[in-house]
């Protein structure tokens, strides 16, 4: 089985940033630089790897 | 200054010693929590980003902290960037999300994620110097069959690791990948599970990448709405 080595950055903003439980409502505080990157990450895996 | 409280995932209340974070617990379910400063969440880039970018590093520690719960127990990782307006509103998070988030946890329970990406096996280029035309038509054709071959080759990768994991989850294609996908495989299945990615890309001849163990990051997809 392979072991875990250090993933590599895409790999890894496309997990931590793109995808993930969602909370929204009011015990959020919205962040509006995270929604920009949320918005630039896709378009970067669409023009990576297709819509991810 | 403002601050929040970043929340990395939901878990179990259980001890757990995370060097920093920590654990806002309401009926056995906890919210793995750290104090920030909202400032370092602005003016993040993407734009090519490097290992020493503030995004990268923000990335980085959100997925250590993730997976320093994940080793010891099941975890619900929250979106990077999910910051709650105090403990206030973290425990009326929980309460009004237990049963939702007790059933995520219990699904994701025992699995980890695999990444899987299948690509073709590379080719010599075509030398049109040193070949007839009749021996490049048949060359052209030998290659379109080979083509469609390593498609469905890949394609019977997909199904049949689809079978030894509990859910999988593909990703639309492009460039020359022929398959890529993410597995949520029971640990008891995983020896079995990577010795049939071995055996079926090594008969087929096809490259193959594997990440992983990651997080259940892309078999989460719920959203507390309005809590």
């Amino acid at each position: 089985m392979p072991e875990h080595t250090a993933a590599s950055l895409v790999d890894l903003l496309d997990r931590v940033v793109h995808r993930g439980a969602v909370v929204r409502g009011d015990v959020v505080i919205a962040l509006a630089g995270v929604e920009l990157i949320r918005l630039d990450l896709r378009l970067l895996l669409i023009g990576i790897g297709g819509d991810r | 200054m403002s601050r929040g409280l970043y929340a990395y995932a939901i878990t179990r209340d259980r001890q757990l010693d995370l060097a920093g974070p920590w654990l806002i617990g309401h009926r056995g379910l906890a919210l793995v929590v750290a104090e920030v400063e909202l400032d370092r969440f602005t003016g993040l880039e993407l734009d090519e980003p490097t290992e020493d970018s503030p995004l990268a590093v923000l990335a980085r520690y959100h997925d250590a902290v993730v997976r320093a719960v994940f080793q010891r127990e099941p975890v619900l990782p929250l979106r990077f960037g999910t910051v709650l307006d105090g403990v206030d509103a973290a425990v009326r998070l929980l309460s009004a999300r237990h049963e939702e988030a007790s059933a995520w946890l219990d699904r994701v329970e025992g699995r980890r994620e695999w990444g899987v990406r299948v690509r073709a096996p590379e080719r010599e280029p075509i030398n049109l110097d040193e070949m007839s035309g009749t021996a490049y038509l048949t060359l052209r054709r030998q290659r379109l069959n080979a083509t469609d071959a390593v498609r469905s080759g890949a394609a019977a990768v997909h199904r049949a690791l689809e079978q030894r994991a509990a859910e999988s989850t593909c990703r639309d294609l492009s460039g020359d990948l022929l398959l890529e996908a993410a597995y949520l495989v029971r640990t008891e299945d995983e020896e079995d599970f990577h010795a049939e990615v071995r055996r079926l890309t090594g008969e087929l001849g096809l490259r193959v990448e594997i990440t992983g163990p990651w997080p259940p990051y892309s078999f989460t997809k719920v959203e507390f709405a309005d809590a």
